[in-house]
């Protein structure tokens, strides 16, 4: 395949320097993912595993580019700066808490959306020893001293689990002005310190805390998603526990920066939707205990902007 | 009085002061009594008391600075030593500049060839080593460990470079 | 027990053995090579650690980690130049002794004590991970405080000559870390409305730049040839070893132990591991004003303790998917790509996988002492290539390691800037060590800190109301009183010191 692969590779190459690139068909070269995040994180796994069925798909090599720097500020900011031509893509996550929060500057209309792929619902985390056994006594308990309480942001206090649980205090009318949340080293490291006693809550994903529920320090109250996760059948979804109906939590999708051309992105739309129907993939994601979920261009463009919307009051209120 | 140690001393003094009055402005967040100024605020200080302790030091000190590195005889700078020092000093910023217009495979030969001619004055060597070097670390770090280093005027080629 | 030998039978196949060999020549070159580190050397190989099956992936990261962690120290010793920040505490004593003509001693030391480091955080790691992994757990902010409040006095022992100016590099270091957005509050500083700066100034290549671009530049301002080191040879590399061990029999025991606990630590990790043992070490030894000079006394324990960590930082990774440092971060995220989701089941319903990658880890480092002895031959003989030919290549490598780390040119610049200022206080005898010690322990100074006393409401005393965080602020306290108690001893009761 590699020869047959490379002597094709030739033959477009004496082409080019007869017709010129201008006619190629796109893609001709290898096509860079930006992944917002560090190598080893759940980001980079899951732009890793769509990097290779975008290869499949588009015959091109798909390369991982990991710019976890300051959070992903600069990992977006190089999605959104890149030229529009198709061979810059990034796998983005919850972004809208950047701006208002003055660390980044890029919106949800300087991306061309081509689809989500993932979504992890939120998980309401708390010690074993807690005198808190389900969702409902703990968000009264909230309410009624709602500064009485150290909740962990995980990584930065914008980021996905954080807000995700600020939306459903929010829901519940608890004074968010009051609550005190405390930012930390991601996700993994807040859970560790709240098992050591220093946390009341770890919100996060159900599987980032799963070897912790497992060896029973930990307990899962609730997950903010509309139906119980396969692997954890055990923790109640917070409409079976509240009756509200939320979906809270973390999304990733494809996009390219603003102005892609039509056709490229068309080509994309397909090669992405392939990839997501594709057996391999569905099981490779669930594996490693991503969620899935399928949004095309257009709804995914429009879950971003509402998004921006609802979390840019968030955090206006929560004060960060 | 030795002015070089009292230059550097200050040098550290200023940035302990720019620590200190560049985080002034920023406000704690809610609920949280000590905010992002606090830490650089004591860093700061320590360092500009730090540097007040090496300046009187470097005031009190005979003029003689003592040998640079020890063992190291002390060599008259000539013109040569100078531009290879400037040409080393320089040869990131140029990489930084010339990398994402020539792409890597045009800077690299470049730079490391550029650096070891005026280093040995032999052009030939300097020139191997350079294709060589390039090549090593093209083939390691963008064929197979997949870093995707700047293509630059040979974008359109990238496609036929890059092996599946 | 069983699953043990079961583990080393899955190994066997020439597959493994091959992907294992490949990763360990893969390590202890880029390990070896300045201006590449041992997190870019792991962090690459994801991609082709994707297309592996699980057991030859994971035994070859492993191996691969084991490896570039060791050989970090081979740049030091010859070039003045530590390829992991693990290996900057004791860079002066190991380049010292190399010059000196006692390089055999100096290399066969730093291979042989990894060896041996790393064999001990691999048993422990397959005898009592699950153990060691709930006390692990048990750190909570305030004791993580403390823990890096012990790292501080460590820039004691670091810093020769002048103790201001090591006390200024330390006040860089951490000044450094600042940069970018703070740990707490989110908020932009120190950038200066520079966007680049948002993300900080990247670890690995400040690192470069205040150890490598030095070097570079003064060669350019001297570049005639110096003579290099006689190349060891391989039965030379031995000899000594042996009775330098004997002798410190105390420092092994040690490093081991700091290594294990401390990389056990999640936060902490193999280069703070590194810089406690030395300064243990050398507030123990009756040589202890020497360290710094390059006395081999100086090397034993650091070089232990950071490969002991290795093991120490894949406990709670493995037990509890926290990891212990940012090395073991890309590992464990490696573990998550093949399946292996760590977790205390993991050792139930996966044992034989992860006793697989264990064992694995302990062959590695055994391997370490031939592969080890044979890659310090070879790195001796390349390093005679002419410096006119040598320190471009360095600098060629350098820009590649700091761009592939971060994938940005900035972090081209980062180091440039970094270089000229470590060049600027070396000519002016401040020593760089206290720096990176700054630069490593200093996000995790003003996290734990801030957290615990906003957890603790502005109350001090929190501080000091856990047992273990007792423990620990007692322990500081007196590392940091003792001399003073002992001079006020001496200067006060003279006749009794003498009669006693």
């Amino acid at each position: 395949m590699k020869t047959i692969g490379f002597g094709v590779g030739m033959l477009l190459a004496a082409s080019f320097s007869v017709v010129g690139p201008a006619v190629a068909q796109y893609p001709e070269r290898p096509i860079t993912l930006i992944a917002p995040a560090g190598a080893g994180g759940g980001t980079d796994a899951t732009a890793r595993l769509l990097a290779i069925g975008l290869e499949r798909e588009l015959g091109q090599p798909v390369n991982v580019v990991n710019q976890g720097q300051g959070g992903g500020v600069v990992g977006f900011t190089s999605i959104v700066t890149a030229e529009p031509d198709g061979y810059t893509l990034g796998v983005i996550y919850n972004f809208a808490h950047y701006s208002p929060m003055g660390q980044g500057d890029f919106d949800a209309e300087d991306m061309t959306p081509i689809g989500q792929f993932n979504f992890d619902p939120a998980g309401f985390h708390v010690r074993t020893d807690s005198e808190w056994t389900d969702i409902n006594q703990a968000l009264d308990a909230i309410k009624a001293d709602p500064a009485a309480y150290d909740i962990a942001c995980g990584g930065g206090c914008g980021g996905s689990w954080p807000l995700a649980f600020a939306s459903l205090l929010d829901a519940y009318e608890v004074d968010l002005s009051q609550v005190r949340m405390i930012s930390g080293q991601g996700a993994a490291a807040a859970l560790q310190e709240m098992v050591a006693g220093g946390f009341d809550v770890v919100p996060s994903s159900v599987p980032e805390a799963g070897s912790l529920i497992e060896s029973g320090l930990v307990r899962g109250l609730a997950v903010f998603g509309t139906e119980r996760l396969a692997a954890f059948p055990d923790i109640p979804t917070l409409e079976e526990e509240t009756g509200m109906v939320l979906e809270l939590g973390a999304w990733r999708g494809l996009v390219g920066p603003a102005g892609l051309p039509d056709d490229v992105t068309e080509q994309l739309k397909a090669a992405l939707e392939a990839v997501y129907n594709d057996p391999e993939f569905q099981s490779a994601m669930t594996e490693r205990g991503f969620g899935l979920r399928w949004r095309d261009a257009d709804e995914f463009g429009e879950f971003m902007a509402e998004e921006e919307t609802s979390v840019r009051e968030l955090v206006r209120v929560l004060g960060l | 009085m030795q002015l070089s140690q009292l230059a550097v001393a200050g040098g550290f003094g200023l940035l302990g002061a720019t620590l200190i009055v560049s985080t002034a402005s920023l406000e704690p967040v809610a609920h949280i009594e000590f905010g992002p100024a606090l830490f650089p605020t004591i860093v700061g200080w320590t360092m500009i008391v730090l540097a007040g302790f090496a300046a009187f030091d470097a005031v009190r000190a005979p003029a003689v600075e003592a040998g640079a590195t020890q063992g190291e005889p002390r060599e008259q700078l000539d013109r040569h030593r100078i531009i290879l020092f400037a040409a080393f000093a320089a040869a990131p910023v140029i990489y930084v500049v010339l990398a994402p217009v020539l792409g890597f495979l045009l800077t690299m030969p470049l730079i490391v060839g550029g650096l070891t001619f005026l280093a040995s004055g032999k052009p030939v060597r300097s020139i191997l080593l350079g294709l060589a070097l390039t090549i090593l670390l093209h083939l390691v770090f963008y064929q197979i460990l997949r870093v995707t280093l700047p293509w630059g005027v040979l974008t359109n080629y990238a496609g036929v470079l890059t092996w599946r | 027990m069983e699953v043990i030998g079961q583990a080393f039978v899955q190994l066997l196949s020439p597959q493994v053995l091959l992907i294992m060999l490949g990763a360990a020549v893969y390590g202890l070159t880029m390990g070896a090579i300045p201006g590449l580190s041992a997190s870019m050397a792991v962090a690459l190989v994801i991609p082709i650690a994707f297309f592996l099956d699980p057991v030859p992936a994971l035994a070859g990261v492993m191996t691969l980690a084991a490896m570039a962690i060791f050989a970090g120290d081979l740049p030091g010793a010859l070039l003045r130049i530590p390829g992991t920040p693990a290996s900057a505490a004791y860079v002066d004593d190991a380049y010292l002794m190399v010059r000196r003509g006692q390089g055999g001693l100096a290399l066969g030391l730093c291979v042989i004590c990894s060896a041996i480091g790393g064999v001990v955080g691999a048993l422990v790691l397959i005898g009592a991970a699950p153990a060691i992994a709930r006390i692990a757990l048990q750190f909570s902010s305030y004791e993580k405080f403390w823990l890096a409040c012990l790292g501080l006095t460590a820039a004691v022992a670091v810093s020769g000559g002048k103790w201001y100016k090591g006390g200024i590099s330390l006040m860089l270091g951490l000044a450094i870390a600042q940069v970018g957005l703070d740990p707490v509050s989110g908020q932009v500083r120190l950038t200066f409305g520079n966007d680049n700066l948002v993300g900080g100034l990247a670890f690995i290549p400040v690192l470069i730049g205040m150890f490598a671009i030095p070097e570079v530049l003064r060669y350019a301002l001297s570049p005639g040839e110096i003579s290099p080191p006689p190349v060891q040879a391989l039965g030379n590399l031995l000899s000594g070893v042996g009775s330098t061990l004997a002798r410190l029999k105390r420092d092994l025991v040690q490093g081991s132990a700091v290594g294990v606990v401390v990389g056990a630590i999640p936060g902490a990790g193999a280069d703070i591991a590194a810089y406690i043992s030395y300064a243990i070490s050398k507030r123990f030894s009756k040589i202890g004003d020497k360290y710094g000079t390059g006395v081999p006394d100086a090397l034993v324990a650091p070089t232990t303790s950071n490969n002991a960590a290795v093991g120490g930082a894949l406990i709670p990774a493995t037990v509890f998917g926290i990891p212990g440092d940012s090395l073991t971060a890309i590992i464990i995220g490696v573990f998550f790509l093949k399946g292996l989701n760590p977790g205390p089941t993991v050792f139930l319903e996966n044992a034989l996988l992860i006793n697989t990658v264990f064992v694995a880890f302990l062959i590695a480092n055994i391997m370490m002492v031939p592969l080890g002895l044979l890659a310090t031959s070879a790195f001796q003989r390349v390093i005679r290539a002419p410096r006119h030919m040598l320190m471009p290549s360095v600098l060629a490598f350098c820009i590649i390691g700091a761009f592939a780390v971060e994938n940005t040119h900035f972090a081209i610049m980062t180091m440039l800037v970094l270089g000229l200022v470590a060049f600027v206080m070396e000519k002016h005898q401040y020593p760089l060590a206290p720096a990176i010690l700054g630069l490593v322990l200093g996000p995790m100074l003003e996290e734990t800190f801030l957290n615990s006393l906003i957890r603790a409401r502005g109350n001090a005393l929190a501080f000091v109301e856990r047992p273990l965080s007792m423990g620990l602020a007692t322990l500081t306290a007196v590392i940091c009183l003792a001399p003073m108690a002992l001079y006020i001893w001496r200067k006060f009761k003279p006749e009794d010191v003498r009669t006693a």
